[in-house]
């Protein structure tokens, strides 16, 4: 295999990797450890491996890891965890909208990319955000509901 | 497809030059989501052209010039008048795949699905190349030329995208069947109209998906040329003129169903267009 090294950021930390060219950058990112990053259906469809790029939320089934070369990378495990959820994810717990799990993290990344970018989205701009992530589980209604949430509380000024 | 190795440039010069270098082994890349679409037995070397700054999008006297590596996203999210890539935009697949899915990658490689050819065959305008020497070329003529290549350009580095800006008396149509949000096209309709003291001057309409390669329909044109510009023109056009050609309908559609849905979305196309350059509601 003919190796190679890239670097970027990742969650704030410059990092350095050694990998295949041809490899996507959701394989690099879970053989490092960063496993909130997800498997799903690996052709660009379900958003269960989203992670933002230089802003963007991106499929990394999609990405090879060399195009993440000098960018700029968060995966869920860059916002908060179990004691101190980001607002996102503590909307997305007040309104019930997590079951199984499993889109959860693509879910809450495509959310932090649309609220850094439009704090108080519309009902249009909030849909075209997030329909690059399925849930098997909720319907989205649920999900839809903590958007609202995070909207009005930007709308009041509240933290973000 | 497999890569086995890749080079980033900065400058368009250095792209060039890898890709004369690397010959049949060079592999062009922008957003790269083409390559699970693409069969290919020998490895490949990637040319990531994200890094090299054609990626704005600027306003210019009668065209938008759009550098190759504009996402659809930024297509989307551009806002001038005379714009209307956006309305191609939205309906492209979803977010996450906009975000990093280029224009140039878009029509550089045409699949049957790919939106924004039937857009551009419709609007027309011009590209810029990189070949040995910078060449611009009408947009039908290197549609055309693509044919010869099985659909993609070869040995060139697409620079800029140059389509009309819209202006009074014209109006686009646009209109994307899928069976799912996300989904590939089943029917893709593109219509192009400009309006002169309320006579249909000139019109280009032209379809994807129900073809291998976006075709336009020149019978149709010829027969709204010089009508009223008003919906009712959609009674000039036989729609028996689509026997004519070789459609291939998607995936569990009969030939029929094909024809029919065809002919709903060229009148819309037509509707939304003609509404469009007559100063009416889309
Ligand atoms: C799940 C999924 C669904 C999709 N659905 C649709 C859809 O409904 N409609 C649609 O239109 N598209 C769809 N696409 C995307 C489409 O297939 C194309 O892959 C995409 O638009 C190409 O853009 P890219 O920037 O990723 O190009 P790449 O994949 O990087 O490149 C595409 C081709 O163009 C060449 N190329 C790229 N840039 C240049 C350039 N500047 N000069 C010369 N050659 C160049 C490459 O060598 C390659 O052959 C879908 C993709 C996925 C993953
Ligand atoms: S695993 Fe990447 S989009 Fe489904
Ligand atoms: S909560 Fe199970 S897939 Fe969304």
């Amino acid at each position: 295999m003919n190796k190679k090294t890239i670097s970027f950021t990742l969650n704030g930390e410059s990092r350095e990797f050694d990998i295949d060219p041809n490899e996507r950058l959701l394989g690099l990112l879970r053989r490092n450890g960063f496993k909130g990053t997800k498997y799903g259906c690996l052709e660009g469809t379900c958003g269960a491996c989203t992670v933002i790029m230089d802003g963007k939320a991106v499929d990394s089934c999609l990405v090879f890891a060399f195009q993440a070369h000098g960018r700029n990378v968060v995966t869920i495990e860059g916002l908060g965890d179990a004691g101190t959820p980001h607002e996102i994810q503590q909307a997305l717990i007040e309104e019930g909208a997590v079951q199984c799990g499993y889109c959860t993290p693509g879910m809450v990344l495509s959310a932090k990319a649309m609220f850094d970018e439009t704090p108080t989205p519309d009902d249009e701009t909030i849909r075209l955000h997030m329909d690059g992530n399925l849930c098997r589980c909720t319907g989205y209604e649920k999900i839809w509901s903590a958007m609202k949430k995070v909207s009005a509380k930007h709308e009041r000024g509240g933290k973000r | 497809m497999k890569i086995n190795d890749f080079f980033l440039p900065t400058k368009i010069s250095e792209a060039y030059a890898r890709l004369k270098k690397e010959g049949n082994s060079a592999w062009l890349m922008a957003g790269g989501t083409s390559t699970a679409f693409v069969k290919s037995t020998s490895p490949k070397t990637a040319i990531d052209l994200t890094r090299l700054p054609l990626r704005g999008i600027t306003r210019k006297s009668d065209h938008f010039r759009i550098g190759a590596c504009a996402t659809v996203c930024d297509l989307m999210e551009y806002k001038a008048e005379g714009w209307v890539l956006d309305r191609v935009a939205r309906r492209f697949v979803n977010q996450h795949v906009r975000n990093i899915s280029t224009l140039g990658g878009n029509i550089s490689r045409v699949f049957y699905w790919s939106d924004f050819p039937v857009a551009l065959r419709a609007l027309e305008g011009t590209l810029t190349m990189r070949t040995s020497k910078e060449s611009k070329v009408k947009i039908s003529e290197a549609f055309h030329n693509m044919l010869a290549h099985r659909g993609a350009f070869k040995d060139v580095i697409l620079e800029y995208i140059d389509v009309p800006r819209l202006t009074k008396g014209m109006g686009f149509g646009y209109s994307k069947e899928t069976r799912t949000s996300e989904g590939f096209s089943t029917a893709t309709v593109a219509v192009f109209v400009k309006v002169d003291k309320g006579l249909i001057s000139d019109v280009r309409i032209a379809a994807g998906s129900v073809f291998p390669f976006p075709m336009r329909f020149l019978k149709m044109e010829e027969a709204l040329t010089g009508e009223k510009a008003e919906v009712g023109c959609i009674r000039k056009i036989d729609f028996k003129d689509l026997d004519r050609y070789a459609l291939t309908p998607r995936e569990g559609m009969t030939l029929d169903y094909c024809k029919h849905l065809l002919k709903v979305k060229i009148s819309d196309g037509i509707a939304q267009a003609v509404a469009e350059a007559t100063g009416g509601s889309r």
